[in-house]
């Protein structure tokens, strides 16, 4: 039997090969799917792992501890034994420092040094001169503070404890003198390592300098006189603790070290980490991937046992009487079993045992090239099986019609083509599974999960069913049209497609092939369009860079300073957050949106240059003057004695500089002259002064300014008339303050009702009483929106928009001039940046420090882009396409097996054809177009199964892990990204099919050549 | 094992539309009442015209169909009454099948042995069977010593000899062969009557034989025409019988039915052993006035 089996294998060996590849294809994709999905669990965990932030990868353990709970210097010791116990997880570094603050080290009397004990800190300096830390009472300083002070190694020097004085924030010496060695000067190489936490030890100040920690030993910080300090456990996790298997045991193990702490109650010992933000990221993007790639794997697997299904039908079909003999001879069920699938089964097992390392080697490829080298991980052995035994069973079920049938039956030529009731049952289940699916996918409101998760696979399927229904019938009904009308050729191609037994299987499979390959291509195409929509609009600008804060003002001037001309710098503030319900806010120098920003196509409204004019209408030039000092003429009435309400004035220095708020006293009755020195020589916006109730509650006043000028040198902050017309003046509540003017000069009847300071505060009217505002909704709060004093301004929309930069498509944008100018306290944005256009310089980053500003980070549109790119969504889809790849080469290698098994019969019937007077042109075009039609028509089909798919579950097709800014992602890809791809499945397909019509012809031919002679 | 006998009980056999799987017009009466009885280790041909029915009957006597009405019995067995199972070891050991196409009955990747091992295997397990050697039974057919040769090597005569060897591996008591001289020249039709004789002879095999050639009929000595789906004459020793169905009709030859055609009216005279058909009667003015058939006792 074997050695029979043996022969059979041997004798069509072609059909066991590609047979193999198949089963072998099925069981790497089996394979692929997890691998693939372990390996992007990997890459995920890499990128997130090297992107967090030293707080998320780690835990810190803090004791702040007082002298006088007495557990102070002998009690650290024990500390760091708790906190080494408390953490005690595998692959995490403990790292145990001291902090506190020290007099002594600056010449300033009040100028604090940190003084640092950092375990293993020499391991991390680099020493510029003299050595690190051996022991004893020595420290070692920062290069830049050494150079400031003058400072050599072998220098003493004497420090003292210090603590802030809480009423005057000044530190004061709080402990005796001790005396230290400083034995080298260091400065470290990455101020950002993990190894230093979140401490902030090297942070920038306002100068943009890092600050320098004086580093000690333990011994020394014992040594000396102090009665606080704050006792920190960092512990760092090593690659090896972020495993993505280890990520469910290191949430556990999280929560255990919570509890411990909890447990020891009251010690002031409090733990801070940032690794659950981390995990829950590390987790969305896993879910994400865990959700997109099964999408792709599992129709993959099955469209392999389908063409297996398929291959060995026909295979088997072609076999039909080969069964029958050997049923003719008597033997037995088990006997025709062995005989029958013998061979398939060498043939699948063999392809499946291969499948295993290959997909798993190919994974390997495809991860080193797409996601940096994170290879695939093992355990993917069962999901091998199963695609195993699946393309045994699909084998086993494509020949359960041949084992069954009489050996008469078998032993007869003609096959009955007919496609019974239980096909028909089984493309209605499979159109009602689709419809099902479809269904729950929105209803479970785009979760792809369950069924929901092959929707778009069992969608191309049941159109697929269905256009093999309808595309059968009509090639049949063509091929008879065309065999009474003579058109032999067109007859018997259409009639191989119409009535071949088998043939709607062979379409329908080339359907799926091409359908996948079309949903792929656009899911990969459309995410790809989102991705770049997204990091464009998320960014706002080619390039960004963040500034530490400075006041508004001092942000602008030193952007357009740097950036005269306009070209490719924008200052921006992002918005304080306003009311709940309120979009957020978007303050930018709108003079220089159209060359800075990023301005989507689809943002719609009047665009970034007229937009800026709307959003800017001409204004006088801001009140401003030069002088040392300023004075006020008032006249309040009576009411000012029955009142503690003082009046002051706040001024924005015109080089950026810190806002002055300046209480100029209390009003009295009667006239006064209220003075105060400012720091105004380089100029200074008069940004408004106030009526401020020291007591509380709402009060009445009336109070007349009669001049506002300057000191050193004197003269008019504001000429007398502009001073005294109302409309120079814009008060904040309208309501709360009455104005009018005359010769004496302009009157302020304040009501206030809440006593709060917004209600007696007016400015110069040098913006518009209502800020304008592009908004991409209506705004809920109507005509006001919080400013960016934190204030409610009134506002006015005069634009609509579809979407803003930054802020996708829910956002309000100001001009940061207008806003500035609209706002009481002239200070500083929460965030500050300038964003910079594609003209902008290489200097730029010089030109902006020249200017004053701090750069603290710099970030550009590739970058974002490549993160986006590296996201577990982006990875997955990667996969969709491979899998849609080896889907069209699936029914490549199909479509050839059914070519290589159907060829001898063809040959052999339009051999005969040609015997009986058919013309060689038609019998060539009858095998040509045979094979074409059905890839044509397939190809045609597969086109509208692939935007039937797409339009039920596209949307739902997950793209980002978090959508930064809310931006539509594009509905549908380029055409030549679709048309491309489908283009090469075609020309495959074609390929398959053109080489098939041609050694068809030779057959034909050849057969021609044998009638003829025996003729 | 010895030869067996066949007995056929007013066989009819119907093709349903259904069956023939062609969307055919109507249904098909293959075989309309035959009535043929075969003694054990007699050779016999079955002849007749395309579509008369042979194929049809033959395939009935290999179990391969069941007949839609009267008794098929080889041997002991009453094929009607036997189950597929049944059937199928029937095939494997006591009744051999030669398809018409020596090809059709060999598989073309195996050689002659691993041919005639697929045809025993059956019968090797059956137990209370001695199954002959396979060079044995190649001798039986005149190719001793090609047991290793593929069936592409053979020449037409020896491929149909192969066959008739895989027919009878497994020993049959009765051996079935259809056409086995169809595409064969004179020389290779004599190679194959010559090793069916020897089979006959040797095994007392009963063998019947579809052909068209009536010369192979007389070969094998006797040799029934089935016309119209009915035993229409018998040949035997050179001479031609017409045949008297269970149901009391009688074919008339082709010839007589050219002069007489359907529908003719005769009065039946029989007297001293002859039978005479006197043609008369209201369509007599149809057929000629004094045409006679007599048929022999």
């Amino acid at each position: 039997m074997t050695r029979l089996v043996w022969l059979m294998l041997r004798n069509r060996w072609t059909q066991a090969v590609t047979l193999a590849v198949l089963a072998l294809v099925a069981t790497a994709a089996a394979v692929a799917g997890p691998a693939y999905l372990g390996a992007v669990d990997r890459a995920v965990v890499d990128r997130e792992v090297r992107a967090a932030t030293p707080m998320e990868r780690g835990m810190s353990v803090s004791n702040s501890v007082k002298k006088e709970q007495g557990d102070i210097g002998d009690s650290a010791p024990d500390f760091f034994e708790i906190g080494a116990a408390l953490i005690g997880m595998p692959d995490f570094t403990p790292v145990f420092s001291v902090d506190l603050p020290t007099l002594g080290v600056e010449k300033s009397p009040t100028s604090a040094s940190r003084l640092v004990y950092r375990q293993d800190v020499c391991a991390h300096l680099v020493m510029v001169r003299g050595r690190c830390l051996i022991g004893g009472a020595e420290v070692v300083i920062g290069q830049r503070t050494a150079g400031r002070l003058g400072i050599t190694p072998g220098v003493s020097v004497t420090i003292r404890f210090a603590e802030l004085d809480p009423r005057t924030l000044v530190y004061v010496p709080a402990g005796a003198p001790f005396t230290l060695t400083v034995v080298g000067v260091y400065r470290v190489s990455d101020p950002g390592a993990p190894y230093w936490g979140s401490h902030g030890y090297f942070e920038l100040d306002a100068s943009g300098f890092r600050a320098e920690p004086v580093f000690t030993d333990r011994g020394a910080i014992g040594t000396l006189d102090h009665n606080a300090e704050d006792d920190t456990v960092d512990v760092l996790g090593d690659p090896a603790a972020f495993a993505p298997d280890r990520l469910p045991a290191l949430r556990a193990e999280l929560a255990e070290v919570n509890g411990r702490v909890d447990g020891l109650g009251g010690r002031q010992i409090s733990v801070s980490t940032g690794i659950p933000k981390l995990l829950d990221r590390i987790d969305r993007e896993r879910k994400v991937a865990h959700e997109l790639v099964p999408v792709a794997g599992v129709p993959l697997v099955a469209l392999a046992c389908f063409v297996i299904f398929l291959a060995v039908g026909y295979g088997t079909g072609d076999r039909r009487f080969e069964l029958g003999l050997v049923a003719l001879r008597g033997a037995g069920r088990l006997t025709r079993w062995l005989l029958a699938s013998g061979e398939y089964l060498i043939a699948i097992v063999i392809g499946a045992i291969l499948g295993y390392p290959v997909g798993l080697a190919a994974m390997a490829a495809l991860a080193s090239l797409r996601l940096d080298g994170a290879g695939p991980t093992s355990g993917a052995l069962p999901y091998a099986l199963v695609a195993g035994v699946g393309a045994v069973l699909a084998a086993l079920l494509a020949q359960r019609r041949e084992l069954f049938t009489p050996v008469a039956d078998l032993l007869r030529r003609v096959v009955g083509g007919g496609r019974g009731w239980r096909s028909l049952a089984v493309e209605v289940v499979v159109v009602l599974l689709a419809v099902v699916a479809a269904v729950q996918l929105r209803v479970a409101n785009g979760q792809l999960a369950g069924v929901g998760m092959l929707v778009p696979a069992l969608v191309i399927l049941a159109v697929a069913l269905l256009g093999a229904r309808a595309v059968v019938p009509l090639a049949s009904r063509y091929g008879a049209r065309a065999l009474r009308r003579g058109r032999m050729g067109g007859a018997l191609a259409a009639l191989q497609l119409g009535r071949r037994p088998g043939a709607h299987r062979l379409f329908v499979l080339l359907v799926v092939a091409v359908a996948l390959l079309g949903f792929a291509t656009t899911a990969f195409g459309v995410a790809a369009r989102a991705r770049a929509a997204q990091a464009e609009v998320a960014s706002g600008a080619v390039r960004v860079v963040t500034v530490r804060p400075v006041t508004r003002l001092k942000l602008l001037n030193a952007t357009r300073a740097a950036d005269p001309a306009g070209r490719y710098a924008m200052a921006v503030v992002n918005g304080a957050s306003g009311a709940p319900g309120d979009p957020p806010q978007l303050a930018v120098d709108t003079t220089r949106l159209a060359t800075a920003a990023i301005w989507q196509p689809g943002f719609g409204g009047p665009g970034p240059r007229h937009l800026s004019a709307l959003l800017r209408p001409g204004l006088p030039d801001p009140t401003a003057f030069r002088a040392n000092a300023i004075e006020l003429d008032v006249t309040s009435d009576d009411q000012a004695r029955a009142v503690d309400v003082h009046l002051v004035v706040v001024l924005a220095p015109m080089s950026g500089g810190s806002p002055l708020t300046e209480d100029l006293g209390r009003l009295f009755p009667g006239d006064q002259r209220m003075i105060t020195q400012v720091d105004c020589a380089s100029g200074c916006r008069l940004v408004g002064f106030g009526a401020v109730n020291s007591g509380s509650g709402g009060f009445g006043l009336r109070v007349t300014v009669r001049q506002i000028r300057t000191g050193e040198p004197a003269g008019q902050v504001m000429p007398a008339a502009t001073l005294a017309a109302p409309s120079s003046w814009l008060p904040q509540v309208p309501a709360s303050i009455d104005l009018s003017g005359d010769t004496d000069g302009l009157h302020l009847y304040y009501h206030s009702h809440s006593g709060t300071p917004a209600d007696g505060w007016i400015s110069p009217a040098d913006r518009p009483a209502r800020l304008p505002v592009a908004a991409t909704t209506a705004l809920k709060s109507g005509s006001s929106l919080v400013g960016l004093d934190g204030r409610g301004t009134p506002v006015t929309e005069v634009a609509r928009v579809d979407g803003l930069p930054r802020l996708g498509s829910c956002g309000v944008l100001v001009d940061l001039e207008y806003a500035d100018r609209a706002a009481s306290d002239a200070g500083t944005g929460e965030v500050e940046q300038v964003w910079l256009g594609p003209a902008a310089p290489p200097d730029v980053l010089a030109r902006l420090r020249a200017q004053g500003l701090v750069v603290t980070g710099d970030s550009r549109v590739a970058q974002l882009r490549s993160e986006l790119d590296g996201q577990g969504p982006a990875l997955a889809l990667w996969f969709h396409l491979l899998t849609a790849g080896l889907a069209v080469l699936l029914a490549a290698g199909g479509s050839w097996l059914v070519a290589a098994v159907d060829r001898d019969g063809r040959a052999g019937d339009l051999g005969a054809l040609r015997v009986q007077g058919v013309s060689r042109s038609a019998a060539g075009r009858a095998g040509l177009w045979g094979y074409l039609v059905v890839v044509l028509a397939a190809a045609l089909v597969g086109l509208v199964a692939a935007a039937v798919a797409w339009l039920v579950a596209g949307t739902e097709i997950p793209m980002f892990v978090n959508q930064a800014v809310p931006w539509p992602a594009p509905r549908w890809p380029t055409p030549g990204t679709v048309v491309g791809s489908c283009g090469i499945a075609v020309a495959i397909l074609a390929g398959v099919a053109l080489v098939a019509a041609y050694d068809l012809r030779r057959r034909v031919r050849r057969y021609g050549q044998l009638g003829t002679g025996r003729d | 094992m010895s030869g067996l006998a066949v007995a056929c009980r007013r066989v009819v056999h119907i093709y349903r539309a259904s069956d023939a799987g062609d969307g055919g017009a109507g249904d098909i009466v293959a075989l309309a009442g035959v009535d043929l009885s075969i003694s054990p280790g007699e050779m016999l041909a079955l002849v007749g015209p395309s579509g008369s029915g042979k194929s049809t009957l033959i395939s009935l006597l290999a179990g391969l169909m069941r007949p839609s009405a009267g008794r098929v019995n080889i041997g002991t067995y009453d094929m009607g009454k036997l189950s597929d199972s049944e059937i199928s070891r029937l095939r494997g050991t006591e009744i051999g099948v030669v398809l018409q196409g020596a090809a059709r009955n060999l598989l073309p990747y195996a050689d002659l042995h691993r041919n005639i091992w697929l045809a025993q295997r059956r019968a090797a397990r059956t137990s209370g069977i001695q199954l002959d050697d396979p060079d044995r039974i190649l001798d039986l057919v005149g190719l001793g010593g090609r047991g290793r040769a593929k069936i592409g090597e053979l020449a037409p005569g020896a491929r149909q000899r192969a066959a008739l060897a895989v027919g009878i591996a497994a020993g049959p008591g009765l051996l079935l062969v259809d056409e086995p001289t169809s595409q064969l020249d004179t020389h290779g039709r004599d190679e194959v009557l010559a090793a069916l004789e020897t089979v006959n002879t040797e095994r007392a095999t009963t063998i019947v034989v579809v052909t068209h050639d009536a010369e192979v009929g007389a070969r094998l000595g006797r040799a029934v025409t089935i016309r119209d789906g009915r035993v229409g004459a018998e040949g035997r020793d050179g001479q031609d019988f017409a045949v008297v169905a269970g149901d009391g009709t009688v074919q008339l030859p082709p010839e007589v039915l050219g002069v007489y055609p359907p529908g003719t009216l005769f009065t039946v005279d029989h007297e001293d052993g002859t039978v005479s058909l006197v043609a008369g009667g209201a369509h007599a003015a149809l057929a000629p006035p004094h045409a006679s058939g007599v048929v022999p006792d």
